[in-house]
């Protein structure tokens, strides 16, 4: 089968161009004369990073919109994708035109990178640290691909020799791994800058101004590092560590507003309140069903079909945009180590020239005996190995002498499980157990393992009537 | 209900005075093809072809989903 098979899969282009951020960089940083150049590169970077995630987000926004439309656009969308995930993965791409166009050609989606390392008397003064790599994405027998990939061979603002490898391994579409593979970078570099900017402030002050202290540790608290950035200051791989981590949250919470198309400001709320009716995306999220209640309660007497509406709604279109996720592994190479960041079934392998090859990484899947406990003591239900999109019904508390609250909590409870059986008829599953994105499947915007809490009260008539209390995940 | 976006980190030395290869894949690729195997791949392949003859051997033990494979050689410290 082989050369059949491979003329199947035979390259469409073969795209090869040096890497260029990685040379550059590291021939200018071994000369002092330019030294000025290196920062100006760097912010050059920083830029385009920054541009490229903007750009990728205005994709996004319209390939989300082509998608959630009309499924036979998906392909035409691939174009735009493949495009921000070349350019993701080249760093810089030099002719990204002419990458999309050779790319987007033919059924199946290939590209290739190798590297071609300028090799100069100043590169030569210094070893380099920089790894060469080369990358191959087939889709395969799949409809769609919805696989993506980062590579950077040389981290903006970074030390030298920090490398960033990552693959994404999308479902239920390919927006979330394509927002993954091309904000993590920007979310990663900013989160190590402001991680060294608050460690460095932190240590300089050493107790004499609080104020720089407070700066320092609010910085690192907003950088989502949860602890760490304090008085003792983060060096080396725990401070890469830090970054990823805050990274891969910041990533997170991009799908998340990216996924439910609500914002937080006063307008948005209005939006999510209205949109809440008009867009069942809008309802998995926590200020779309405050206002939404409000809005329902404030018709009264509606109140039990307009409940009962939504929970129709989630069960039928909600879960295109909840079961939207993808699975990630990204590795960063330190000069001293490897650090690896795992969500789901990708993995990172290292083998050495001889011996067994050591994984970086363990597969987050319901085979995986600790994830499958982790996700048991959750009270996750599972199907044929995967994991389930289950709506549950946690209680109710009436204390009302109105009939029809009573049968709010009816058809609250009757509504979760035509859901569920919806779902279970639609196999609403997924075999990783970590994921950016599927909300569908986590828990979140409240504790204690119900994350949308709903408690109808306020009644127009003062009376404070009952209190039900629905988790719809 | 259960998933969770809470990533697992390894932090690994890297081998000393050696290269070494790291292989970042998805599922496609390790659902057909073993640690071991993907790294005998990489051993006798040049660097530049190790990620295509990954994929190429997933795709020639039919795996039926995309197949990503970065190969990266770390040189030695």
């Amino acid at each position: 089968m082989g050369d059949s098979s491979r003329e199947l899969f035979m390259t469409v282009s073969s795209i090869q161009r040096s890497v260029s951020v990685g040379s550059t960089a590291s021939q200018v940083s071994t000369t002092t004369t330019t030294s000025g150049d290196v920062d100006a590169d760097a912010d050059v970077d920083a830029d385009a990073d920054a541009a490229i995630a903007d750009a990728a987000v205005d994709a996004l926004a319209s390939s989300l919109e082509r998608t959630t439309l009309s499924p036979s656009h998906r392909r035409s969308g691939q174009a735009d994708t493949a495009a921000a995930t070349a350019a993701s993965g080249v760093a810089r791409a030099e002719s990204p035109k002419l990458a999309v166009a050779e790319m987007s050609r033919g059924l199946h989606t290939h590209f290739e990178l190798s590297p071609n390392p300028v090799v100069s008397d100043a590169a030569q003064a210094v070893p380099s640290l920089h790894p060469t790599f080369t990358v191959k994405a087939v889709q395969g027998m799949n409809s769609y691909m919805e696989d993506r990939f980062t590579v950077r061979p040389e981290l903006p603002g970074f030390p030298h020799g920090h490398a960033l490898f990552a693959v994404f391994d999308g479902h239920g579409g390919e927006v979330a791994a394509q927002y993954a593979a091309t904000t993590l970078v920007g979310f990663l570099v900013t989160a190590f800058h402001e991680l060294r900017g608050a460690d460095t402030a932190g240590a300089s002050s050493g107790g004499g101004t609080a104020d720089e202290a407070g700066a320092g540790a609010g910085a690192g608290a907003a950088a989502g590092t949860g602890g760490g950035a304090g008085s003792v200051a983060l060096k080396g791989d725990a401070l890469v560590r830090a970054a990823l981590e805050a990274a891969v949250g910041e990533v997170e919470k991009g799908l998340w507003g990216l996924l439910t198309k609500t914002t937080t400001n006063e307008d948005g709320y209005a939006c999510g309140c209205v949109a809440a009716w008009l867009c069942p995306g809008c309802l998995c999220s926590w200020d779309g069903v405050t206002h939404a209640l409000q809005l329902a309660c404030s018709l009264w007497s509606l109140t039990p079909c307009v409940l009962w509406a939504r929970v129709v709604a989630r069960s039928t279109s909600l879960t295109v945009l909840d079961s939207c996720g993808c699975t990630m592994t990204a590795v960063v190479t330190t000069p001293t180590s490897i650090i690896t960041a795992n969500l789901g079934d990708t993995r990172a392998v290292l083998c050495g020239p001889t011996g067994p090859a050591t994984p970086l990484s363990t597969d987050h899947t319901l085979q995986n005996p600790a994830e499958a406990a982790r996700v048991a003591a959750l009270g996750a239900l599972t199907k044929e190995g995967r994991l389930l999109a289950r709506s549950k019904y946690v209680g109710a508390v009436c204390v009302s002498r109105w009939w029809w609250w009573w049968c709010v909590d009816v058809l609250v409870w009757a509504g979760v499980h035509v859901t569920n059986w919806l779902r279970l008829r639609r196999r609403d599953a997924m075999a990783p157990t970590r994921t950016l994105g599927d909300f569908g499947f986590k828990p979140h915007a409240c504790d204690a393992g119900t994350d949308i809490v709903v408690r109808f009260g306020c009644a127009p008539r003062g009376c404070y009537a009952c209190g039900s209390w629905w988790c719809v995940r | 209900m259960g998933a969770t976006a809470v990533p697992e980190f390894t932090v690994t030395p890297r081998p000393a005075g050696q290269p070494a290869t790291l292989i970042v894949a998805c599922d496609g690729l390790w659902d057909v093809l073993t640690n071991d195997e993907a790294a005998a791949i990489t051993r006798r392949t040049d660097c530049t072809d190790a990620a295509e003859e990954l994929v190429f051997a997933a795709v020639e033990r039919e795996s039926g989903d995309n197949i990503t494979a970065v190969v990266a050689t770390l040189p030695a410290v």
